[in-house]
């Protein structure tokens, strides 16, 4: 306040009357000393102005009464000087007196006013400063508040590493009381001591730390994984005193994150050790992950594009999954890469990241082995349709061959029949009886050497698939009695009986000379080979859509293992036997090939020693139109 | 019996020509012998049979193109015909050889004396 008044430096109050009071005695000394030792009356008062002036400004409108006392004197002055008589210079001096009180008052009023003034605006002033003291404390409490409160360890450290503060949080988290660190060295509290300096060092060159990690100490001993933040601490000059520590507990989050790192390399021990390829790239065709077979393949590229990478490409691939999988969809495809000379499987699929962005999880499955092995049973494949056909020809040849090779074989016969009849017949004369027996034998012969080769006709033919079947309505019944009637008089050269049970049947479709051949055929071995004397039994009947037709004799019988050769060309079980009974070995095998040119069935029961029962079933309801039927061997 | 049958026989085995020839003759029939399609082409010319054996398989001429010729040539239409053959008769079948009318009968080889007595007598 001192510092603003209009005179600045002047002493104190009592300096002030002190030196007001001289300044009046100066005056009413002068004002004597002029008037009676100097004898001038009238001028000389304006030193007056001087005491008025400075009681104006200390003392303000009170300078009116060093203004009449002034006023007084120099009045009195000037009655004395003039013997006590009123004069012009009397009435002056009264009119100078009332100058002197009118500059006091003004002089007094405007120093008043402006004190005032000043004085109000230090009020405000002060008022002001009051105020916002308030709200600094408010400010202070609330930001003690904070730090008592805080989770966190805010912690002051000097530059010699002293704790000077020491918060609730970092009570909580390291278990020492304020009163028990405060004042103390900060080193203790880290695993590794040096860190404490360390912090130190790094806090002052850089200003501050963020996120520091490191390992602290509880007060039982325990570690705990902190992250700090540090700021250095100044003073109002801007010299640094300390730091200022906030540090968190994050022993829970090193934990987790060590956990997601363990489940991290599992995983990544697994994708390393696929046999497949396994990659990831991004939305913007960026590598983000390749497993060890690509990078063994294809290099280590990631963080590279994909284009460029797999395909040596400088625009995306026309053939690209890339945009429908981020789309969700899943793609499976199969690529040959030329740079490797592998071909994949690719299975493609979406792979939703934490920021909402779908990567592509590409799964590459190296299936070059099974495509050589795909290529390989192809070439195979078309190798053996060239066998096939060239053996499908061989067959072709061998029933040319054999169809050529039997008329070739019939055409000798024919003459030899001829003349033999003609000889039989009387023809070139009268024939004695050993003469008419020699031909018997010798046309015998000829008739089975004919057999031999229709039979052998007939097999190449069924074999060849070539078997001729002229299919028309006919009964089955008809063929059989047809049959009997012809073997009728064998089975009464060797004493057999051959006895029918034929049931009513309907007719079927089928080639009646083939079936009387086949039927024939079962007759005459069941006659060949049954005892003397014995029954032969002819069955048919209808089973359901078929018509059956079974034969029985009591002959020999056919082992388990014969059973299986039976039907298969010039398999006569026994060689000798064979010979023995007359046949060719090929007549079951021909009836196989006719019955299944009829789609039906032919087989046998039998038991070695007790006789055998030869069947043959044939569908009802069919219509076979085509005179060519495959056989089925 | 009215007028001896004329059997013209074709076949190019000059045994089985001797042997029916011989059977035909001694059963009071006319013979007249071609060993293959050209020759019967020549004898049809000359005479024309009642009865024609005919062989399938022969060289020169195939039995389809006798057949064609016999057909087409009007005079030729009361002649029967008679395979006589070591040919299935399916495979006759399958070449068309038993689609004429004029064939009336199919004898395998070897044949018996009484298939071809039968055949020629079912003639009538």
């Amino acid at each position: 306040m001192e510092n603003r008044h209009l005179f600045a430096g002047i002493p104190r109050e009592k300096m002030k009357s002190l030196i007001l009071l001289i300044a009046i005695l100066a005056c009413v000394i002068l004002d004597v000393y002029v008037t009676f030792i100097m004898g001038k009356e009238i001028v000389y008062t304006h030193f007056f102005y001087i005491p008025l002036i400075l009681a104006g400004v200390w003392y303000h409108t009170r300078a009116i009464y060093v203004a009449i006392f002034l006023g007084a004197v120099h009045v009195l002055t000037t009655f004395i000087h003039t013997d006590f008589g009123f004069s012009i210079v009397t009435l002056e001096a009264v009119q100078r007196a009332f100058v002197f009180l009118a500059a006091a008052y003004f002089v007094g009023f405007v120093s008043r006013e402006h004190a005032k003034s000043l004085l109000q605006e230090e009020k405000r002033r002060g008022e002001e400063v009051r105020k916002s003291e308030g709200k600094l404390k408010e400010t202070r409490d609330y930001l003690n508040n904070i730090i008592a409160s805080s989770a966190d360890t805010i912690t002051v450290v000097d530059m010699k590493g002293i704790v000077r503060d020491w918060n609730k949080g970092a009570e909580g988290i390291m278990g020492y009381r304020a009163d028990e660190v405060v004042g103390t060295s900060n080193r203790k509290f880290f695993a590794d001591p040096e860190e404490a300096d360390r912090i130190m060092e790094l806090v002052q060159k850089e200003g501050e730390i963020r996120d520091y990690r490191t390992i602290v100490l509880r007060k039982d001993g325990k570690p705990i994984h902190i992250s700090m933040s540090a700021a250095v601490l100044k003073d109002k000059k801007g010299v640094p005193i300390g730091t200022v520590r906030v540090s968190r507990d994050i022993t829970k989050v090193v934990e987790l994150e060590a956990r997601i790192k363990a489940e991290r390399d599992n995983l990544n021990l697994i994708l390393e050790s696929m046999v497949d390829g396994v990659y990831v790239v991004s939305e913007d065709y960026k590598v983000e992950f390749m497993n060890k077979v690509l990078r063994h393949e294809f290099g280590n590229r990631v963080g590279d594009i994909c284009y460029k990478v797999f395909h040596n490409r400088e625009k995306p691939c026309p053939l690209c999954k890339l945009p429908e999988v981020t789309k969700g969809k899943t793609a499976r495809w199969e690529w040959y890469s030329r740079g490797v000379n592998k071909t994949y499987d690719l299975i493609e699929t979406p792979l939703k990241n934490v920021d909402g962005t779908v990567s592509k999880l590409t799964i590459f499955r190296d299936i070059t082995e099974r495509k050589k092995a795909e290529e390989e049973i192809r070439k195979l494949n078309r190798e053996l349709e060239l066998k096939v056909v060239d053996l499908e020809e061989v067959t072709r040849m061998k029933s040319v061959f054999l169809s050529l090779t039997s008329h070739e074989l019939r055409t000798p016969l024919t003459p030899m029949q001829a003349q033999l009849q003609m000889l039989q017949e009387g023809y070139m004369g009268r024939l004695n009886k050993k003469q008419e027996d020699s031909i018997a034998v010798i046309l015998r012969n000829l008739t089975r050497l004919d057999k031999l080769i229709n039979d052998i006709l007939d097999i190449s033919r069924i074999e060849a698939g070539r078997i001729k079947i002229s299919f028309e309505s006919m009964s089955l019944n008809d063929t059989v009695k047809e049959a009997i009637k012809m073997q009728e008089p064998f089975a009464k050269k060797k004493n057999v009986k051959i006895r029918a049970r034929l049931a009513e049947l309907p007719t079927i479709i089928g080639d009646a000379e083939r079936l009387r051949q086949v039927i024939s055929n079962l007759l005459n071995n069941a006659i060949k080979f049954s005892k003397k004397y014995a029954d032969v039994v002819v069955e048919t009947m209808q089973v359901e859509e078929n018509v059956l037709f079974c034969i029985t004799d009591d002959g020999i019988g056919i082992s388990k293992t014969d059973k299986e050769k039976l039907f298969k060309p010039f398999s006569q079980i026994n060689g000798s036997m064979g010979r023995e009974h007359g046949g060719t070995g090929l007549g079951l095998a021909i009836a196989k090939g006719i019955i299944q040119a009829h789609s039906g069935k032919i087989w046998v029961e039998s038991e070695l020693g007790k006789g055998s029962t030869f069947y043959f079933s044939i569908p009802i309801k069919q219509k076979i139109t085509e005179k060519e039927v495959p056989y089925i061997g | 019996m009215g007028e001896r049958k004329t059997i013209m026989i074709v076949d190019d085995e000059p045994d089985v020509l001797l042997s029916v020839g011989q059977i035909l003759e001694a059963n009071n029939y006319r013979t007249i012998k071609a060993k293959d399609g050209h020759e019967c082409l020549e004898k049809l010319k000359e005479e024309i049979p009642d009865v024609l054996l005919l062989d399938i398989m022969m060289p020169g001429l195939t039995s389809k193109e006798i057949l064609n010729a016999i057909e087409k040539d009007s005079r030729f239409a009361g002649i029967k015909i008679i395979f006589l053959t070591a040919v299935h008769m399916l495979e006759a079948e399958e070449e068309d050889l038993l689609a004429l009318k004029q064939v009336v009968d199919f004898i395998g080889k070897p044949f018996t004396m009484r298939e071809l007595l039968d055949a020629i007598e079912k003639t009538d």
